[in-house]
């Protein structure tokens, strides 16, 4: 049991780097949001590895991971809006391009 | 044992479709391989012992966040086109 756990556990800790790598070496603005919300999951994951023991699962461990998913898909939505009006605004979806901050 | 290299197949599917929507230059299939990255995630919260978070996982992150991406991509794709 305890094995199993600490692979879930790593795999998180992968997940993770896996994430950090996408949002710093990817330019496109897409591509950002797939780390980040790569990143909630897996933290989504570190939670629910924590909560589940031999004896019974936790679920408060539950409840918070249901509350970080919603909050997830509220993030997506708003970044992919801001996407598009950044989309709008400089014509391409290069995360170079937006360098050139003005009004 | 048998239950271990269930948890290892899931394990390695998971980690390679993330870095499939990583790496993959096409947003389609980028954005497909996410969806299919959480549909193994699901998996395994269910495994875990967490069905309810399981179903959380499949509605939101495979379909609506899914749904979201593909449609923004559309949009960027066709004002591209003219």
């Amino acid at each position: 049991m305890n094995d199993v756990l600490s692979i879930y556990l790593t795999t998180s800790l992968l997940l993770i780097i896996l994430g950090f790598y996408c949002i710093s070496s990817k330019r496109n603005m897409v591509k950002t949001i797939i780390g980040i919300e790569i990143i909630t999951s897996a933290i989504n994951l570190n939670f629910i590895t924590l909560g589940f023991s031999k004896n019974g699962v936790d679920y408060f461990a539950q409840s918070i991971t249901i509350i970080s998913i919603s909050i997830a898909a509220c993030i997506a939505a708003v970044a992919l809006s801001l996407i598009l009006n950044a989309y709008r605004h400089y014509g391409s979806i290069d995360l170079r391009k937006l360098r050139r901050l003005r009004w | 044992m048998n239950d271990m290299i269930l948890h290892l197949v899931l394990i390695f599917l998971l980690i390679l479709f993330a870095l499939l929507s990583i790496e993959l230059k096409d947003l389609t299939k980028a954005i497909l391989s996410f969806s299919i990255f959480s549909i193994f995630l699901a998996i395994i919260f269910y495994i875990l012992g967490a069905p309810y978070v399981a179903v959380f996982q499949l509605a939101i992150y495979a379909g609506a966040v899914t749904v979201l991406f593909l449609a923004v991509m559309h949009t960027i794709k066709r004002r591209r086109i003219e």
